[in-house]
């Protein structure tokens, strides 16, 4: 099954300009899909979109094959949940604990379930000795892994990510990066993830590009990354191992395709002589 | 004429249950005409330094010395002004700071609170809009109406209004996408080497560290943990390990060809240097 279904998706914030124009894509139940665009090219108004927190002008999203309409807002959002880039704008519990009850109290669970549910969660996260602290002493790489653990015990099946690494210092990106990574692994979770981290997007599974509201280019990252130039002209990059083995074949020396940097390096090894 | 930090230390919220010593015994020179990166982890006080390059924050001990000013602990400083005129400050996210209805407006604002007739100023703004790429069809819109990576630099075009001969710039290209980023630091650049400003940046970036900086400070827990100029920093190992950064791509192509038996010489940082190497050595 998919996990979601867009056609012809419209959406304009002032009626004159399209954020979102005519956008149609599928994604796989358990995948990793990645969006990329620059500043302002529709991406996190595509978020918003999947989520309901914006109102489609014309189109459709189905969401594990319900469409989502204003009256089912609730059953989909029991599907899908959004960690937001901001760490410092979506805490609301004056604990860790509190903060990851938050949505379960909302759904009336029972208090001794609630415990063993965020005690799961917050353990899976590498969260579960700060359960007492205060959310704001956080670092933002703990913030934003809390943000998901508040997520992910609502037991959501897609999870989007907008931007949720980009305001954190390199080792809060790479623990985030990890932890998705990780979250993704036995294929359950279905995750989409809206970034400008190029090495991200290499370890996702399918690719979205989007450019002034429309779907540019979509395939695995190396098919995307193929179409260079056409990502330079819209102020996209491509990954330093793209790059280095464009210009290693440039030179003569054509080596096999990947985005890891240890293989590119085995591939070397064998066309040039050690010293 | 240079920047100096002798034996500065700034606490935070002094005698309070809050108090917290952000910087410690923080000892540096810094030369002009120079791009330096402050580098550090979250909570290193990279941003608490750099706040007293202009007299936002004063020194709770020790000395600042920019140029001629002189900022010492317990001394009221005088010469506010004089200094803020010198030394630029562009905070994290300055996108959120403009407040004018209109572009020119905005980067005029700094020129005539210090003195400069209203036409000049704006002639100023027109000439620091062109410098940071702002299209001149633009300079009549509200800050409101542009992108995230546009209004920074309109910000940025704000602080350059005062002409200053020292930019410092707190995380600059947080947020930025690729290229934006890029953009913003060739800008720099040609300040930098066109206009001779003296250029502090905190970065988490290590490819723009290694791209286009002279020297790098690394901060640790409120101290200086080093000092020293790029090449230096990049080539030790030990350095980058203990600075406790990822280094960038190229360098670690570089260490994982080492490690794998093909050496490259020490002075080449680029593809192209690297590639050009590789291919000399290709097996017959």
């Amino acid at each position: 099954m998919n996990a979601i279904e867009v056609k012809n998706l419209n959406y304009s914030y002032d009626r004159e300009n399209w954020a979102v124009k005519d956008i149609s894509f599928v994604v796989e139940e358990g995948s990793y899909t990645t969006i990329i665009g620059h500043n302002g090219s529709g991406k996190s108004t595509i978020a918003k979109l999947l989520l309901g927190l914006l109102e489609k002008n014309s189109g459709s999203i189905l969401v594990e094959g319900l469409e989502l309409t204003t009256e089912n807002l609730h059953e989909i959002r029991n599907k899908i949940g959004i960690v937001f880039q901001n760490p410092d704008n979506q805490f609301i519990g004056s604990t860790v604990r509190d903060d990851i009850a938050f949505g379960l109290e909302n759904h009336c669970f029972p208090q001794d379930e609630m415990d063993e549910i965020i005690e799961t969660y917050a353990q899976k996260v590498g969260m579960f000795d700060y359960l007492d602290n205060e959310p704001t002493k956080l670092s933002g790489g703990q913030k934003q892994r809390v943000a998901i653990a508040s997520v992910l015990a609502m037991k959501h099946n897609i999870l989007v990510f907008d931007e949720a690494t980009s305001m954190l210092d390199p080792t809060g990106k790479k623990e985030i990066n990890q932890l998705i990574n990780e979250l993704h692994k036995d294929k359950k979770l279905t995750v989409i993830s809206i970034t400008h981290d190029i090495e991200e997007v290499a370890q996702s599974d399918n690719v979205i590009v989007v450019d002034k509201g429309r779907i540019a280019l979509t395939g695995t990252p190396l098919e995307v990354f193929k179409k260079e130039e056409a990502l330079i002209k819209m102020q996209l990059d491509i990954p330093f191992v793209y790059k280095f083995r464009k210009a290693l074949s440039q030179n003569g020396m054509k080596i096999a395709e990947t985005l890891s940097m240890e293989r590119m390096v085995e591939e070397i090894c064998q066309f040039v002589s050690k010293k | 004429m240079s920047i100096r930090f002798e034996k500065v230390d700034y606490e935070y919220s002094p005698n309070t249950p809050f108090a917290f010593q952000a910087l410690k015994e923080i000892d540096l020179e810094l030369s002009l005409g120079k791009i330096t990166a402050i580098i550090g982890a979250t909570g290193s006080g990279k941003t608490t330094m750099v706040q007293h390059l202009n007299a936002l924050l004063l020194p709770t001990a020790g000395k600042v010395t920019v140029q001629d000013f002189e900022i010492e602990a317990n001394k009221r400083f005088t010469q506010v002004k004089a200094l803020r005129q010198k030394v630029g400050l562009v905070f994290q996210f300055a996108e959120y700071q403009l407040f004018e209805e209109t572009l020119i407006k905005d980067v005029a604002f700094g020129p005539k609170n210090f003195g400069v007739a209203e036409h000049e100023a704006e002639e100023i703004a027109k000439s620091c809009l062109r410098t940071v790429g702002i299209d001149e069809l633009d300079y009549e819109k509200s800050p409101l109406e542009l992108s995230g990576g546009q209004k920074r630099r309109v910000a940025i075009a704000g602080i350059l209004a005062m002409s200053p001969e020292i930019l410092v710039l707190d995380e600059p290209t947080a947020g930025l996408d690729p290229q934006g980023a890029k953009q913003m630091m060739d800008l720099f650049k040609k300040l930098n080497s066109e206009k001779k400003i003296t250029i502090l940046i905190v970065t988490h970036n290590m490819e723009h560290v290694l791209d286009y900086c002279d020297e790098v400070v690394v901060l640790d827990h409120g101290k200086v943990l080093m000092q020293t100029d790029i090449n230096t920093f990049f080539e030790n190992d030990e350095y980058m390990e203990k600075a406790n950064i990822n280094p960038p791509s190229i360098i670690r192509l570089k260490n994982l060809l080492k490690k794998n038996g093909i050496s490259i010489s020490k002075d080449v940082v680029t593809i192209d240097g690297m590639v050009k190497e590789l291919t000399k050595r290709l097996k017959k």
